[in-house]
């Protein structure tokens, strides 16, 4: 308990470049929960903070609508394929 | 054109399949070929969406499977393949904007991992605290607006990205390739692809911000 209470204290402390940085971690891997916790209590009181986490949250969404084209939309065209055969055999 | 980092990163990720890398060049090109069978409309249709030209699209494709053939790749399995060619790809695309001198534009931004990230600058103070507080975006407005807006600032910026922290922004952010495949990829440990897509995130949020108030820095 004590240790969960120091983390989230700690956390409370740091500048908000440090902030920004968790707040990316966070969209990459599960923080601690008083890490989180801690992330939690600061945007209450801290704007730029908060504006940050929702501007980089929402990036992150519209960034995964558009990246799914991969596994649908205009195949490779035929002639490029069969260019591309040709030349990695000539070359192996 | 096969770089030593491709060639290297390619061994590591083949090696990490945990497979026996055929002992020829003809061997290998008839994996790499069933890999292009299986895989190919995803490598054209990243390297299409990356540059946003046929002839390139192609030229990377095939600088892809021939560095592939090189690194005698062989897998167990396809996603591991598709990973491993993905993380190929994303490095031909990244030394082509090299080389028509992209990166040059973003000469302020880091380059290696453990410099000081330049892409954050007057942002913060010097204990660290918001200097200049992010703009408003209007998120609470109408959404479907608002979304469309960023939607065309994130297409635009992403392209301005220095190559570096494009690839981990399209392979983590656009493709949702998990962190630990990203690593693989492009050869990167945990915390310098966390620092890498750090700065990526800076930059495209910074960017994406400048072009919704008309290019004006905010205040």
């Amino acid at each position: 308990m004590i240790g969960f209470i120091s983390e989230v204290v700690r956390v409370l402390r740091l500048p908000c470049r440090e902030h920004t940085l968790l707040f990316s971690k966070q969209l990459d891997e599960p923080l601690s929960r008083a890490t989180a916790l801690g992330l939690r209590i600061h945007i209450v009181y801290c704007r730029g903070c908060s504006r940050y986490r929702r501007q980089l949250r929402r990036l992150h969404e519209l960034a995964r609508s558009l990246g799914t084209q991969l596994d649908s939309g205009e195949p490779m065209p035929d002639a490029a394929r069969e260019r591309v055969l040709r030349r990695i055999r000539e070359d192996s | 054109m096969v770089d030593e980092n491709v060639e290297s990163s390619a061994e590591q990720s083949a090696g990490d399949a945990g497979s026996v890398a055929p002992r020829t060049l003809p061997a290998a090109r008839v994996v790499i070929e069933r890999l292009f069978e299986e895989h190919g409309d995803v490598l054209w249709r990243f390297a299409m969406a990356r540059t946003r030209s046929r002839e390139v699209a192609e030229e990377v494709v095939q600088e892809t499977l021939v560095a592939a053939i090189r690194a005698h790749g062989q897998f167990s399995g396809l996603s591991s393949a598709r990973t491993w060619l993905l993380g190929i790809a994303a490095h031909k695309i990244s030394d082509h904007f090299r080389a028509t001198r992209r990166e040059a534009r973003f000469s302020g931004a880091p380059q290696a991992d453990g410099e000081e990230s330049g892409v954050d600058r007057g942002m913060f103070d010097e204990a660290g605290m918001w200097a200049r507080i992010p703009g408003d975006w209007g998120l609470g407005g109408e959404e479907s607006a608002e979304r469309a807006e960023v939607l065309g600032a994130l297409r635009a910026c992403i392209e301005e990205l220095p190559p570096s922290m494009s690839e981990v922004i399209w392979l983590r952010e656009f493709q949702g390739m998990p962190a630990e495949e990203v690593c693989k990829a492009l050869g990167l440990t945990a915390t310098n692809l966390w620092t890498r897509m750090h700065r990526a995130r800076n930059a495209l949020r910074a960017c994406v911000e400048k072009s919704l108030r008309g290019g004006k820095d905010s205040a």
